[in-house]
């Protein structure tokens, strides 16, 4: 079973960023809520995990901080991170990307456009789910 | 008021639009002959810190707001509280306030927004404050862009 982090203050935005998750193919994953940066980043260190989906804006260690301690972190730089933010702009999304995410979406997030970028990690769901090794 | 481009009304009313369609299936309609009174209200304001020095507010009657949050997480209105509806009600400024932004901002300028927190003393229309009432569900909401000191 996949394990997805889903780091917002808001729990409207990480219900919502979950459904959407859940809607691509991915309902069958373990989804583990954090309402900051910290907290997020505690969980992967205990728990480990498959994907990181990380607001930008929030109390405590916002998203950019979190992603740069992600990327400096062995143990947990392989983990792909999606940033889903409403303060996404082209500049801004150039910015993100260099520090190390996977892709940025704009809040809020639609199933297609997590589809769009989550392709991979979909795929080796559909594997796990045949029986196949992951 | 801090100097907006002449473009920003429509840039709110196409941010409201989008939101509301994107996060909770509405579609709310931009009401500026209407004006907004609640007796019970639910609100919510978000510093924007740059490249504007503004607060943008959000405000709408409690019936209102159990009818979006219910719609937004796909419940039954009796079950959904005060903390859902304040919770759904700030994602929804903070998603207006960044798609607003983006669409003000050329490309190559990034923009910073506050954390979202609950206000019960929204503005009305007047010096440093402009407000945009929305008509949604036969009731009224409105979103104010206010003048923060500089």
């Amino acid at each position: 079973m996949k394990k997805i982090v889903v780091a917002d203050d808001s729990t409207t935005a990480r219900m919502f960023v979950i459904r959407c998750l859940e809607i691509i193919g991915l309902s069958g994953a373990e989804f583990l809520p954090a309402a900051n940066g910290k907290e997020a980043l505690e969980l992967m260190k205990k728990d480990g995990a498959d994907l990181l989906v990380t607001d930008l804006n929030m109390p405590e260690m916002d998203g950019a901080t979190l992603l740069k301690k992600i990327k400096a972190s062995l143990k947990l730089n392989e983990i792909p991170v999606v940033v889903v933010t409403s303060g996404s702009n082209p500049a801004k999304n150039e910015e993100l990307k260099k520090l190390g995410a996977h892709a940025v979406l704009e809040k809020p997030v639609s199933p297609a456009a997590l589809l769009e970028v989550l392709d991979f990690l979909i795929h080796t769901e559909e594997k796990t789910n045949d029986g196949s090794a992951w | 008021m801090t100097d907006l481009p002449g473009n920003y009304q429509e840039a709110l009313v196409t941010a409201v639009a989008e939101t509301f369609e994107n996060l909770a299936f509405m579609e709310p309609e931009y009401s500026p002959d209407k004006e907004f009174a609640a007796a019970v209200t639910y609100g919510c304001s978000l510093a924007i810190h740059a490249p504007l020095q503004s607060t943008m507010q959000i405000v709408m009657d409690e019936e209102l707001g159990k009818v979006i949050t219910s719609t937004v997480w796909s419940r039954q209105k009796e079950s959904v509280d005060e903390q859902m509806c304040r919770d759904t009600l700030a994602e929804l400024l903070n998603t207006i306030a960044g798609r607003f932004m983006k669409a003000l901002l050329p490309a190559d300028q990034t923009f910073q927004l506050g954390l979202p927190e609950v206000t019960e003393n929204c503005c009305s229309s007047g010096t440093g404050c402009r407000v945009f009432p929305f008509s949604l569900s036969g009731s009224m909401f409105q979103i104010a862009l206010v003048e923060s000191a500089a």
